[in-house]
């Protein structure tokens, strides 16, 4: 198992081809996992033949099925896109195909990024490859396990409560959700505007920054992308100086004490090498879930209106075109989606939305403003990823209460816009759990620097046998 | 029967003169064939975001200055929701709480109409209509709208055209919008209401689908008799959607409004708030032309009557004069003779506002006769010499000192024993006759009107 | 407190559903409301109406033409179409223009 720089170094010492790592690669993918929806081997192999000279060059990638490749079906799994191809890539994608990245496939997630299992799929669940019976999380939960199950040397994902983290805690990997307006998200179909970005799920935190700064920066094309200069996120043998890791109190309640006693022991090693840590406090983090709900559903209530059927997608016909539109949308929906976008429609509603939408709104400034002040105290937050490892498949599928319930570690980092990396802590039986760091906007290099750090100082054992062949 | 008061507001759009279209970098242009200018983001396609043309934002400024609105340097837009077939993204990105401007005003025949606000957004597809299906274009779509709205300011429906046919001719002079009615790049709706008691406004209804001024008038004439029959037979009028029939000319309620639509506005995440400096305001506001009709309502102010206003605004050479001599003498409607009658006589060439406007003062304080003027008027056109220099050259000064005048008033009288005598026995017409004397004597340089008062004064004393 | 009204919500979202849907997602929407509701107990003030997080200003595009989308691909992802346009059943004019 290589990382991508080691890779490149195969390459240029010609000990292995990049058609032999494709291929490699395409060969692990397991349908039993359905982490695939779409298989994308022609466009891998044309990819190959491209003169790019890039540090991705040859680099197999999943993509989750949520962000546009040109020519390929993108289903967001839901029979609402049945059939759409997008006559467009995203920017994510053309910088990454500058650099000569390859891509396996399209993964598999629950139904436009709503949900924490990737259970909610038009397509099937996706299995965890640490146990079949468990999920492998959500909602970009196809690909976590297509890194895991070593079908791809690192993927894309998407982000909008949790999305990347927890399938990263659950199937023992690193997984990044940037600053707000970090990474483009043009071409990434919207579902929680102001929450989401595209992340990255890989094996280790040097790989994830390789891959960060090729699809950071400004796009125009995205009016709520960044300036903020691009960094070497890639570099991380540096670790911040004179540092200092809260750790606030509320993200350790309600957690499975084997959880606590993993992170506890990160926390450990990390001190061993010099670094402080203070106990703080955020006590608006019990609001974080409903606050997500209302801004989350609003959000996508809207987003998900132009899935009517009249310019692609299914339709189904009925007596006039609103009844068409109508029944379109109903087959097309999967409940989880249905139940979202009501509920966003509620909250926006004129008799509703002082109480619901503009009281959220108003929340979540109080959730930023807490984490700004307590940024003024430390430089990062290290708390669980989430509060449990893998749950299994069926536990929670119909449960819509529950299933929002690892949010809590992290959709706070998107209510305020900043940075978080879920990485191994280590296993809970056969099971992989993450720690999480938080940290302020634009400290990606930070962030990684200290995952990279723990990886020389605690690493993970527990990666899958099939990933780490080649 | 009681006296009824009507009270009209109306709501503009107009599609803004860009080359490309407000979130995308699609051709905004007309006629053409169906969705051969239409991309991914036009499309609403899954993934799409909106880029913000600045052109379309210049141009809303713009109308906004026009209108003598405030703009606001920061404005955010917002998300419209509703569903229809020509809208792609199932919402339509627009203004709601902070649009880019509001609280302009406008002149319309010597009435000031309060702009309430005027904002961008974004127009929707085009659908054709066969007998059994609807066909979509998404030409259209994405194009730059403005919205203009007045306060319910306007009492008829004559003032109503007018008012729309001032805003057109606005737009289209200002290079906003071409504004061509016919092709709804220009659409109205005006809303409607009447009352017979003082203070209180009666339901408005809103009217639809007007494709000309001439409707415009008529169905606003048709709803004025259809609301106050309604009221007179003791009915109440109900909040509607009306629409109105070029062939039997009247107006019928196509649509109740008992449930109003439910939009859900919420400020749009994909667009940061819209920042305009005041530095760009100050550079738009530069281009701003005034229009003809704008200037006549002006003048009308100044104290002019309807005809000399509308004779000066019509040309610029004249409007221009005029208002730069206003500047350096305030004195409206006696420099507005001069440019009326000796001005236009001389046929409107080019001279310095300054050294008319010298002139004009000398006369007002009687340095010079009005004759004088005129001269003065003629050979600074001739040889673009200041007045000043004119006059001495040419010894115009005028008497006015009355030593000076009554000696030589004393000599006509000298001269004219027998008019003297006749006057003295009471011939009043005499006093023009000496005046003219006078005048020859001084070679034309005597105040005639002083002279005259003198003469007059004179005849008193004996 | 406002209740939700399955019927009404269905209306706005543009979802036709069915009578036993209509149970099921009624009683769902409840049961979430009610966890919803946990924000009705932040005391919060008035904030000023700042309404983005990010302090980023809006970017402004050059009013500079791009190559659309060809009519092939404009209609490619769709069987409804007729003479370039998209169709769909007759459109009952509301306000059309």
């Amino acid at each position: 198992m290589k990382t991508i720089l080691e890779y490149q170094e195969q390459f240029k010492k010609e000990e292995i081809t990049p058609l032999d790592l494709l291929e490699k690669s395409l060969k692990k993918i397991d349908p039993s996992l359905n982490a695939y929806i779409t298989v994308t081997e022609e466009l891998a192999r044309k990819g190959l033949k491209k003169d790019t000279k890039g540090i991705l060059k040859g680099i197999p990638i999943a993509i989750k099925d949520n962000i546009n490749i040109k020519g390929i079906p993108t289903t967001c799994a839901s029979n609402v896109l049945k059939g759409f191809i997008p006559p467009f890539s995203a920017t994510v994608i053309e910088r990454i195909q500058r650099s000569g990245g390859i891509f396996t496939g399209k993964t598999n997630l629950d139904e436009f990024g709503m949900g924490s299992s990737t259970e909610r799929s038009y397509y099937g669940p996706t299995k965890n490859p640490y146990d079949l019976t468990k999920v492998p999380g959500g909602s970009s939960g196809g690909s976590a396990a297509a890194v895991a199950s070593g079908s791809a040397v690192i993927s894309l994902g998407s982000d909008t409560g949790g999305s990347v983290r927890q399938p990263a805690s659950y199937c023992g990997l690193v997984g990044l959700k940037p600053t707000y307006g970090r990474v483009s998200r043009y071409g990434l179909v919207a579902f929680g505007s102001s929450l989401d970005q595209i992340g990255i799920i890989g094996r280790n935190a040097e790989d994830v920054g390789v891959l960060l700064e090729i699809i950071a920066g400004y796009d125009p094309k995205d009016s709520t992308s960044s300036q903020s200069k691009v960094e070497d996120y890639g570099n991380l043998n540096e670790t911040p100086k004179n540092i200092k890791i809260g750790i606030p109190e509320e993200y350790f309640k309600q957690i499975d004490t084997e959880v606590h006693s993993r992170v506890m022991e990160i926390k450990k090693a990390i001190e061993k090498e010099g670094i402080s840590f203070k106990p703080v406090s955020l006590p608006t983090t019990g609001y974080i879930i409903p606050t997500y709900q209302v801004i989350s559903y609003a959000e996508a209530s809207s987003n998900l209106a132009r899935y009517d059927g009249v310019r692609y997608g299914l339709r189904k016909d009925g007596e006039d075109f609103h009844d068409t539109i109508r029944k379109s949308r109903n087959e097309g929906f999967l409940p989880e989606v249905k139940r979202r976008i009501l509920i966003g429609s509620f909250v926006l509603s004129s008799e509703a939305i002082a109480e619901y939408y503009e009281r959220a709104d108003l929340i979540r400034r109080l959730i930023t403003q807490e984490f700004n002040d307590v940024f003024k105290e430390v430089d990062y937050l290290l708390t669980p990823a989430t509060p449990t490892p893998a749950f299994p498949i069926g536990e929670r599928t119909d449960d819509p209460i529950r299933m929002h319930v690892p949010d809590r570690m992290t959709a706070g980092a998107n209510l305020a816009g900043i940075p978080a990396v879920a990485a191994p802590a280590g296993m809970i039986g056969k099971l992989p759990i993450g720690y999480q760091l938080i940290g302020k906007p634009f400290d990606e290099k930070g962030l990684l620097s200290i995952v990279r750090l723990v990886e020389k100082i605690a690493p993970f054992q527990g990666f899958i046998k099939e990933a780490q062949d080649g | 029967m009681a006296e009824y008061k009507t009270t009209i507001g109306i709501e503009v759009h107009a599609q803004l003169k860009t080359v490309t279209k407000l979130f995308c970098g699609c051709p905004a242009s007309f006629g053409e064939e169906a969705n051969t200018n239409v991309c991914s983001i036009c499309l609403g396609l899954p993934g799409v975001l909106p880029s913000l043309n600045k052109k379309a934002v210049e141009l809303t400024v713009k109308a906004g200055l026009a209108l003598s609105c405030k703009i606001h340097t920061r404005s955010i837009f917002a998300r419209k929701n509703y569903f229809y077939p020509d809208l792609p993204k199932g919402y339509q990105i627009t203004q709601y709480r902070f649009p880019i401007a509001t609280s302009g005003k406008i002149s319309v025949e010597g009435k000031e109409i309060r702009i309430k606000r005027v904002h961008l957004e974004e127009e929707s597809a085009k659908s054709i209509h066969e007998k059994d299906k609807s066909l979509i274009d998404y030409n259209r779509s994405g194009i730059p709208l403005i919205e203009i709205v007045t306060e319910p300011d306007i009492d008829s429906p004559d003032i109503a055209v007018a008012y729309l046919k001032t805003l057109q001719k606005i737009l289209q002079f200002e290079n906003i919008s071409d504004a061509v009615m016919a092709r709804a790049e220009f659409r109205c709706e005006p809303n409607i209401s009447v009352s017979k008691e003082e203070g209180i406004l009666g339901t408005r209804t809103e009217v639809k689908n007007l494709n000309s001024y001439k409707a415009v008038k008529k169905s606003l004439l048709s709803e004025i008799q259809r609301q106050t029959e309604t009221l007179e037979k003791g009915g109440t009028v109900k909040q509607a959607t009306i629409h109105y029939s070029e062939e039997t000319g009247k107006t019928w309620v196509a649509r109740i409004k008992e449930e109003s639509s439910d939009y859900r506005y919420f400020p749009e995440p994909d667009l940061p708030p819209l920042l305009i400096s005041q530095t760009w305001i100050d550079e738009i506001k530069a281009t701003i032309g005034e229009l003809p009709v704008q200037k006549k309502e002006k003048y009308v102010e100044l104290g002019l009557n309807e005809k000399d206003a509308k004779t000066i605004s019509s040309s610029t050479t004249t409007s221009r004069l005029f208002e730069g001599i206003l500047k350096i003498i305030d004195e409206p409607i006696e420099v507005s003779k001069w440019i009326l009658r000796d001005y236009r006589s001389l046929g409107e060439p080019d001279i310095s506002a300054e050294n008319f406007a010298e002139m004009i003062k000398m006369v007002l304080e009687g340095k010079i006769s009005r004759n004088a003027g005129a001269e003065v008027l003629a050979e600074m056109v001739k040889t673009k010499k200041a007045p000043k220099q004119i006059i001495e050259e040419k010894n115009l000064s005028q008497i006015s000192d009355t030593n000076a005048l009554e000696r030589a008033i004393r000599e006509i009288f000298e001269e004219n024993p027998d008019e003297l005598t006749r006057f003295q026995g009471g011939e009043q017409k005499l006093i023009g006759f000496f005046v003219g004397q006078v005048m020859k004597k001084t070679a034309g340089k005597a105040d005639p009107k002083e002279v005259s008062r003198i003469i007059s004064e004179y005849e008193k004393k004996y | 407190m406002k209740e939700v009204d399955i019927k009404h919500l269905s209306k706005l979202a543009n979802i036709q559903l069915d009578k036993e849907e209509e149970k099921i997602l009624q009683e769902d929407l409840d049961k979430i409301i009610i966890h919803i509701r946990k924000i009705q107990e932040v005391e919060v003030k008035s904030t000023p109406n700042t309404t983005h997080l990010s302090i980023e200003e809006l970017p402004l595009r050059s009013d500079k033409k791009e190559k659309p989308l060809s009519v092939k691909e404009v209609l490619s992802n769709t069987q409804n179409h007729s003479k370039n346009h998209f169709t769909i059943n007759r459109m009952i004019n509301e306000d059309d223009s």
